[in-house]
């Protein structure tokens, strides 16, 4: 992947992930801080940290968000969600606007 | 997201990451955060800020019910530096008016745009529930009312504009660019304001213009010179309103022209000495013609005023025609017609009523005449 293309993510823990762009974009709240008009840290690094959202939970989202770039372009697959996990990833859903 | 399986589970106890607490002290320290940052913004230093801090404090306001202090604290922190920018427009010089005026406005859409989006929580959650203004919507709102309206500079916008298109009425070349962007703030700020704070007073002040103008010509020019004039105006609004005035003016500003130069003198025209309708039918002007045809289609009655004057006229060549009793009395007839369907087809664009009220004119005369068949 060109890094251009590419942001990261970074959990509580400091675990970082790096998706595509497009990915990311899926999150509403991710879209505009990439695409603010002014000139925050993120948009001049590529990288966005969320000390709120635990490693578990943003692992899952990103799989969310290529799940999702998936099921647009046609590929109506199923996306598992362990239960234990389901009140943290609303919440992080909701923050995210996704 | 998709819902999760039915599945009997225990759901731990949510723990929040940061020692969040719901007291009034933790809403103000993080109240202060968001206006120290809004702060920032406006003094242009926000470079370096981290959008994700900001948003977190902002989302967490809201979360814990304190959506309220956030929504009171952003418009007063949005008025105090509106009220700043307001002075510093307030205070510029003859010239620079309106280019303070703009290159705020475009600070404040920019400051704008940055701090809507790290309120996009409340925009999202709080606004729609308790049916207050949007983000957005309310920055042009506090911009309106702080700036715009301000008595000082409220009139001295309007005097302004108005005073520049007069400068460009007489000649000199003004900043279009300029006044494109100013008018298009007032029509952002919502049509209301651009009709109430510019076009009403524009058409206004027009109108007295063009009054004056057509009294100056009426008295010097002829009609031929004078018509070229009321199309040249009107042109020159055209390409106005298409350079740097909302489209919708065009009709009204056309309008006023039409009623000031054309509509309330055109009966002097046309029955002007030497020079009106009659003498141009006379002396085949064709173009003139055509273009008294074009402008009086524009006003009420204006065809039905060429037609009366068109039709007594062949009436009384006619007449004369058929009371002298020539020799080649045909043959007169004959040009007499050729003549006016050159000028109806030249001239008025076969327009079938101006052939109508021709045939019967015709008619008319030739059934005084006991010779024809």
């Amino acid at each position: 992947m060109r890094k251009e293309d590419t942001v990261k993510l970074i959990s509580a823990e400091g675990f970082e992930f790096v998706i595509d762009k497009e990915a990311a974009m899926v999150s509403q709240t991710i879209r505009n801080m990439l695409t603010s008009p002014g000139s925050f840290a993120e948009t001049e690094h590529g990288e966005v940290t969320f000390p709120e959202i635990s490693t578990v939970i943003l692992e899952k989202i990103c799989q969310y968000f290529y799940w999702s770039l998936q099921y647009a372009r046609g590929k109506e697959t199923e996306f598992p969600i362990e239960p234990e996990l389901t009140l943290e990833l609303m919440m992080a859903a909701n923050y995210l606007h996704t | 997201m998709s819902a999760p399986k039915n599945r009997t589970f225990q759901i731990e106890a949510f723990k929040f990451k940061h020692q969040v607490g719901v007291d009034p002290k933790y809403a103000e320290k993080t109240w202060n955060i968001l206006e120290h940052a809004i702060h920032e913004i406006y003094n242009h230093n926000a470079s370096g800020n981290n959008f994700e801090e900001l948003y977190v404090n902002a989302y967490n306001m809201v979360l814990h019910k304190f959506g309220e202090k956030l929504y009171s604290g952003l418009v007063t922190t949005i008025t105090f530096h509106l009220k700043e920018m307001s002075s510093s427009i307030e205070a510029a010089q003859e010239g620079l008016f309106l280019e303070e005026l703009n290159s705020k406005w475009e600070d404040h859409n920019k400051a704008l745009q940055m701090i809507r989006d790290i309120f996009m929580y409340m925009d999202r959650t709080f606004i729609p529930s308790t049916h207050k203004t949007p983000v957005h919507e309310l920055g042009l709102n506090l911009w309106r009312d702080v700036v715009i309206h301000s008595s000082k500079i409220q009139t001295r916008l309007q005097d302004t504009l108005l005073e520049l298109i007069q400068r460009e009425r007489d000649g000199e070349v003004i900043n279009r660019e300029l006044m494109r962007n100013i008018t298009k703030m007032l029509m952002d700020l919502g049509s209301s304001v651009y009709q109430n704070d510019f076009e009403k007073q524009f058409l206004e002040s027009s109108a007295h213009f063009y009054r004056l103008e057509s009294q100056k010509f009426i008295q010097s020019c002829d009609c031929m010179e004078y018509l070229k004039e009321a199309e040249r105006y009107l042109n020159e609004e055209k390409e106005r309103v298409s350079h740097y005035l909302d489209a919708k003016t065009e009709v009204k500003i056309t309008n006023v022209v039409e009623k000031e130069l054309i509509e309330s003198h055109m009966v002097r025209l046309v029955h002007m000495e030497n020079s009106g309708l009659v003498n141009m039918i006379v002396d085949d002007k064709y173009e003139d013609l055509g273009r008294m045809y074009s402008l009086f289609h524009r006003v009420p009655n204006g065809f039905a005023l060429i037609r009366d004057v068109m039709t007594s006229y062949i009436q009384q060549t006619g007449q004369q025609l058929v009371a002298e009793d020539p020799e080649d009395f045909v043959e007169r007839l004959l040009d007499l017609k050729d003549k006016y369907d050159k000028i109806i087809g030249l001239a008025f664009s076969n327009d079938e009523t101006f052939q109508n009220a021709f045939n019967s004119s015709f008619e008319y005369f030739i059934d005084l005449n006991a010779r024809s068949p």
